[in-house]
């Protein structure tokens, strides 16, 4: 008979082994760098280790909302320590209007809070309220930061006019 | 689907293959008891931090001794208080607080006594009935005895006598007066030897006992208390009116009245009355203190009464007035004997007379001063204690006064720091309330730190 250690760790195992992808593929949205999305996750799995008893939603909400937290936190470090001269959470404006880039490359171009509104909302399908509730903001941010994403996706990626017409 | 979901979606397939640490479980397990650990630990520091807080609000601070100073058998406090107001309830039944440097009756009526090592206060409950609250601490601080009353079940009428308390251990021994007739004794004198060793008592025959205390016959009974062993002698009936008792080291007790000094060398001779001359204690009737001379060569006397100064009565019936300093005392005061700190040297309280005190305070004090029956020129007058509080039955361990000759380090008195008589409601209830709030800030901090993991 298996201890109740042993079993944790079996489906602990079997958690990462089935959403694991999943959830790097929503780290990849966040980050749009490789290495920087398994950090994430691996930093997110480790959390979820630890607190593996304690977790009263699905291991996979849990994770999620650690790399959301994770993203950010981190993002606001970077900040801090490489441009402190100018609000990076400000709307940039576009070094070359005509220039047209890929989704991608305008993600990239978002900020973490608009990129993590954005991937909450249109890759998770996740309502205004529970996106707030996942990253700790209010209603009215989620609103708003999506509302800008969108405005500058429109302008970073015109050709993208169409995919982001809609207003969240 | 939205076309962006779309995108995303696409965009979603770009991410690279997942590579889960192997060790991702462990590492997780790890940290989750480093968890537990880090939380057991808060929880400890800040229970152990509210309790301190309360500990610190509630209970008497530790004493520290100022450096330089000595107090290695104890010392007598720098300041007296008196037990706040606010203060209620029985004292502690304990009695055993070790060394004490003063007990006093509070203007409450508490019991109190002084730790000599450490200047605590204990609020103390003797376990006698008494009529007179008459208390005396030993000249060594190690002993405390006051007059009790008792009535044995059984029995036809009350007894009074002694009781001697062992302040190391707290033990009680009593021993019942005996007077002249057969009859139980009203105590209202007793006094110890410079020793410690011998307790002398006197007091009234009693006639009868009634609701309202003794019926005192006319004539009175002395005695004498061995400490050591516990044995009573007495000595005689008083020939004359009962006043003021002392005893030497040689356990010779004296009683001291208006006009008259009495002094009894054992139980066989009998006590030899022998008249003062003239009207020495000018016109004022002599307390319940006397205070004698290790060798019996002198009894300092208390009046109750203000006078221009302190009597001293030699064996030879002769009366020295030890005269008051002008300056200090302008109309004079009372001085009460408490004990003798050197071979020449009285401890005593002094009041100023009312409005009239130097530095225009009408506070007792307690002061060193030289028997007048040594020269003038060696006389001197060093104040102890000053602004004594409004409480009675003052005593003190007269042992703890250093040497003047300038052999001791130690000053005449310690400042304690604190004197902590029993908090006042109020404040216990602050402390109280403050600990409850460092565990409520406890929780809400453990709580907090849960969440943020959880």
């Amino acid at each position: 008979m298996r201890g109740s250690g042993e079993r944790d760790r079996a489906a602990f195992d079997e958690f990462v082994a089935a959403r694991s992808g999943a959830l790097l593929r929503t780290a990849w949205l966040l980050t749009g760098d490789h290495h920087l999305a398994e950090d994430l996750v691996q930093h997110a799995l480790m959390q979820v280790a630890r607190h593996w008893e304690r977790i009263d939603t699905s291991p996979e909400a849990y994770a999620r909302r650690t790399m959301h937290h994770q993203h950010i936190s981190l993002w606001r470090r970077r900040r801090i320590t490489e441009t402190t001269w100018e609000g990076y959470d400000a709307a940039q404006p576009a070094a070359d209007p005509d220039l047209r880039l890929s989704v991608t490359e305008a993600l990239a171009r978002l900020t973490a809070k608009q990129r993590a509104v954005l991937v909450l909302r249109f890759f998770e399908d996740l309502t205004e309220a529970q996106a707030a509730a996942v990253l700790g903001v209010t209603v009215g941010t989620v609103k708003s930061s999506t509302r800008q994403a969108l405005g500058r996706l429109r302008v970073l990626a015109p050709e993208l006019a169409e995919l982001v017409g809609v207003e969240s | 689907m939205n076309p962006l979901e779309t995108a995303l979606e696409e965009l979603s397939h770009d991410a690279p293959r997942p590579t889960p640490h192997p060790e991702l479980w462990d590492r997780g397990r790890r940290l989750r008891r480093r968890d537990r650990l880090v939380s057991s630990t808060l929880v400890l520091v800040l229970v152990l931090l509210a309790g301190g807080l309360a500990t610190l609000v509630t209970a008497r601070p530790a004493v520290v001794a100022p450096a330089g100073e000595v107090v290695p058998d104890g010392a007598i406090p720098s300041r007296i208080v008196d037990v706040p107001p606010s203060v209620t309830g029985a004292g502690s039944r304990d009695l055993a607080v070790g060394r004490a440097s003063v007990a006093f009756i509070s203007s409450g009526a508490h019991t109190v006594l002084v730790s000599a090592t450490d200047g605590s206060y204990h609020r103390v409950e003797l376990p006698d009935r008494t009529w007179s609250r008459t208390l005396r601490l030993s000249p060594d601080g190690t002993h405390l005895t006051y007059v009790f009353t008792d009535r044995p079940d059984g029995a036809a009428d009350t007894v009074a006598g002694v009781a001697v308390v062992d302040l190391a251990s707290g033990d009680v021994d009593r021993v019942t007066a005996i007077g002249g007739r057969g009859t139980s004794v009203d105590i209202t004198s007793i006094g110890w030897s410079p020793d410690s060793r011998w307790l002398a008592w006197s007091g009234y025959d009693v006639v009868s006992w009634g609701d309202a205390g003794p019926v005192r016959d006319t004539s009175g009974t002395v005695g004498v208390v061995d400490t050591d062993t516990m044995e009573q002698s007495t000595l005689g009936d008083l020939p004359g009116a009962v006043g003021a008792t002392g005893v030497s080291d040689d356990g010779v007790a004296t009683v001291v009245s208006r006009d008259t000094l009495v002094t009894f060398h054992s139980a066989s001779s009998g006590g030899k009355a022998e008249p003062l001359e003239g009207d020495v204690f000018a016109g004022g009737e002599v307390s319940d203190r006397a205070v004698t001379s290790s060798d019996g060569s002198v009894t300092a006397v208390g009046l109750t009464v203000m006078a221009d100064a302190a009597p001293f009565v030699t064996e030879d019936r002769d009366v020295l007035q030890r005269t008051l300093a002008e300056d200090l005392y302008p109309r004079g005061g009372r001085v009460t004997p408490l004990g003798w700190a050197a071979p020449s040297l009285v401890l005593a309280m002094v009041e100023p007379r009312p409005g009239s005190g130097a530095y225009g305070g009408d506070a007792a004090s307690l002061v060193l001063m030289t028997s007048p029956d040594r020269p003038d020129v060696e006389w001197t007058y060093r104040y102890l204690v000053r602004d004594l509080p409004d409480i009675a039955e003052v005593s003190v361990a007269v042992d703890l006064v250093p040497d003047l000759d300038g052999t001791s380090s130690q000053p005449l008195t310690h400042d304690f720091g604190s004197y902590d008589v029993g908090l006042p409601a109020g404040v216990r209830w602050g402390g109280t309330a403050l600990a409850a709030l460092g565990v409520l800030l406890a929780a809400y901090l453990l709580w907090r730190r849960e969440r943020r993991l959880g």
